[in-house]
């Protein structure tokens, strides 16, 4: 008949069995204790006992508050009834209780703003020499009729409008002016 | 209005945890309410004076140091028809639902059970095994929380463990005999 191991089973060990059963022990400290409950009855025994407590222990969730008595919020007067169904409220909630949906949303707004900047980014236009002088030509003619367009203003300004339009009616003023002023010198 | 929402995340986040951690301090769903109360008040009075993401350890503090002042300020006389009471409201009146009343009782027994083990550790192994286990707090949250170092925090939450279990067996026991 195959004997099983008997060894002596310290504080220590306990302590690794206890945190397997409980599920936060390493995975070194796992093992061992996974290897020694396959070879000895005992740490087998004590392991099954501490794992269904833990069970246990993991099923129970937080107690509920009951909503009646939260619908109050504080002021310095006193405390005020209030409705707490909110959607912001509910959605600020969820993306601040779990860590993981923190880490998600932040992780997808950086992955947003990375992709942005790499789909947008702007590319660098190559030319040939030749599309370059096509394009100085272009830009020369263009500035020439603009050139053009300035002189023309320019002379239809003094010719037309400064000489006819504006310096005839200010004369005719001056004149006008001058006559009212001879003629009331002269009584 | 900010302050209003940050309230709200707050309450909403950490209502059932500052409750369950003072049903179980103070073994006693009169009292919890009103340290849940009085501590919803406290995060009121103080809500523009921390970061929200650090509100944490400073909310279950200011609960464990309110249920440390209700046991200080009276000894907890719990009559037992009241423990019965609750026992029997734990027991029986949840709403599992499931076709086999044995099964539904039977569950309902065993969270019961457990639920007096962990009421029947001592005050400093109970708290922090209730926020490491039930509320899954970390090492360091609870070690702020309670202000204790790391190491005290992992003793003791070994200690309540095999002491959880010494109650369970003594449970055990009497319901044998």
């Amino acid at each position: 008949m195959k004997r099983k191991k008997s060894f002596e089973i310290n504080d220590k060990l306990i302590d690794k069995i206890i945190s397997a059963a409980y599920g936060d022990a390493n995975i070194f400290d796992k093992l061992e204790v996974y290897f020694k409950a396959r070879n000895n009855n005992e740490v087998k025994r004590l392991l099954d006992s501490y794992r269904a407590t833990a069970e246990e222990v993991h099923q129970l969730g937080e107690e509920e508050y009951e909503d009646r008595s939260i619908h109050f919020r504080g002021t310095q007067n006193g405390i005020v009834e209030e409705s707490y169904n909110s959607f912001i409220t509910d959605f600020l909630t969820i993306i601040f209780s779990r860590s993981t949906a923190s880490l998600a949303v932040t992780i997808f707004i950086i992955a947003a703003v990375v992709a942005t900047l790499f789909v947008y980014r702007p590319q660098e236009q190559k030319y040939s020499q030749q599309e370059i002088q096509i394009a100085d030509r272009q830009t020369r003619k263009a500035l020439a009729i603009v050139g053009k367009i300035f002189n023309q203003t320019q002379s239809t300004l003094e010719k037309e409008v400064l000489s006819e339009r504006v310096a005839k009616p200010i004369r005719e003023g001056i004149g006008i002016v001058n006559y009212l002023f001879n003629q009331g010198t002269k009584q | 209005m900010l302050e209003q929402q940050k309230y709200r995340i707050l309450i909403q986040q950490y209502k059932n945890k500052i409750y369950t951690y003072s049903l179980y301090m103070l073994k006693n769903k009169m009292d919890a309410e009103d340290v849940t109360q009085e501590v919803m008040i406290k995060i009121w009075q103080n809500v523009d004076k921390f970061n929200i993401l650090a509100a944490k350890t400073w909310i279950m503090k200011t609960t464990n140091n309110l249920c440390i002042d209700y046991l200080r300020r009276r000894a907890i006389s719990v009559s037992r028809e009241f423990e019965i009471d609750e026992i029997f409201e734990d027991t029986y009146s949840n709403n599992l639902t499931s076709d086999n009343p044995y099964l539904v009782t039977h569950l309902n027994m065993m969270t019961s059970r457990i639920k007096e083990a962990i009421k029947r550790l001592p005050e400093n192994l109970r708290s922090v095994f209730v926020l490491y286990e039930i509320e899954g707090f970390k090492y360091r949250e609870i070690s702020k929380s309670l202000e204790m170092p790391v190491n005290s925090v992992k003793v003791y939450l070994m200690r309540a463990r095999k002491k959880l279990q010494e109650e369970l067996k003594h449970y055990e026991a009497q319901e044998v005999i």
